[in-house]
């Protein structure tokens, strides 16, 4: 178990010290200086990105009022605003005929009822 | 009161942003008014609230084009809690302003390591992000766990190395998220079946907003 955290450590520093090497800066706000020269040959990546589009600052766009798909309800409507856990509103019914978890509180494992991952 | 806006992100693909975005925001929208901001042109959350035979409790919308956190702010204004449901991406717009519009950052992210090599990016656009948003909190919350599992277990320590703190609550793999999002409801309306899942949303929603 320690074995296995330290690999998982270990491998995502790699990672980031891969992708720091090789990896476009973060996006945005001036990202003058251009990425390091790669100390060691990196797969493929090693050409850096075109500096990602500086899209930061947007001078005052009006959103899109996001007409055509809004999915009903009003902020102030009043009813069904506090459903409970309790509450069986017809879809929970619905649900509940299912044979995956039927009477089972937890479902957590239902889809995969014998499921171990191996270490 | 000023919209709280938290924005549910990560470049990698299916870490369960939809996910957790729908059923924080039918948490949230048990205490205030509460929109989700479907960023994503996939329009998972959209499609998703569209399912559920009685309305979603909180209203989904998806927005396309160019805006910015005062857009956000000046349009949305009548909703205490704004969940923006981010697209797969962190070069898109939608990514870039939604570091820069909200106030807590939360960052699903699955044991598994590729998903965490594939999250590494992160820290440096939130870094990146502060510099114009000084608000800006950042949370790692582990998704589908699962407890036998010794990845899962181990996953804590190795998460640390990205220097963003981890919620306590880590969400584990349950079947109730994925029959929610089938019925178009949240983990709230699945009665008993989704009762430890509301437990570990409302748990969630208790450490983003008490901290
Ligand atoms: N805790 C969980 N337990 C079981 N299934 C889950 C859980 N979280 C997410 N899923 C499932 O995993 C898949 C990916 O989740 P989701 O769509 O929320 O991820 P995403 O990050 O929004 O994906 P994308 O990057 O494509 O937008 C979905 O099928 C979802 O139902
Ligand atoms: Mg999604």
């Amino acid at each position: 178990m320690t074995n296995l955290k330290d690999k998982l450590s270990a491998s995502v520093r790699q990672a980031k010290a891969e992708q720091d090497q090789t990896a476009p800066k973060p996006v945005a706000i001036k990202s003058a200086t251009p990425p390091a020269a790669p100390k060691k040959a990196a797969p493929k990546k090693a050409a850096p990105k075109k500096a990602a589009p500086k899209k930061a600052a947007p001078k005052k766009t009006t959103p899109k009022k996001t007409v055509a798909k809004t999915v009903k309800r009003k902020p102030a409507a009043p009813k069904a605003a506090k459903p409970t856990a309790s509450a069986k509103p017809a879809a929970a019914k619905k649900a509940a005929t299912q044979p995956l978890a039927s009477g089972v509180a937890d479902s957590s494992n239902a889809l995969f009822p014998n499921r171990v991952w191996p270490d | 009161m000023a919209t709280h806006i938290i924005a549910v992100i990560n470049q990698k693909g299916g870490a369960g942003k939809t996910t957790v975005a729908m059923n924080l925001a039918a948490g949230l929208a048990r205490r205030d008014d509460t929109l989700v901001l479907d960023l994503d042109p996939q329009a998972s959350s959209r499609q998703w609230a569209s399912l559920g035979s009685a309305p979603f409790p909180a209203t989904v919308k998806q927005i396309n084009g160019k805006w910015d956190a005062k857009t956000l702010h000046q349009n949305y204004k009548a909703y205490r809690h704004l969940v923006l449901d981010c697209p797969p991406s962190l070069e898109s717009h939608a990514s870039l302003q939604a570091l820069r519009a909200c106030d807590v950052a939360l960052i699903p992210v699955l044991p598994s390591p590729i998903d965490l090599w594939a999250s590494l990016r992160l820290p440096g656009e939130i870094d990146e992000a502060r510099k114009t948003n000084k608000r800006l909190r950042a949370f790692l919350v582990l998704n589908q766990l699962e407890p036998k599992s010794a990845l899962s277990a181990a996953m804590h320590d190795a998460i640390a190395e990205f220097g963003i703190p981890v919620l306590e609550t880590g969400i584990r793999r349950r079947a109730i998220y994925r029959s929610a999002a089938l019925e178009g409801v949240s983990v709230y309306q699945m009665g008993g079946r989704g009762a430890l899942a509301a437990a570990e949303i409302e748990a969630i929603i208790n450490e983003v907003i008490a901290s």
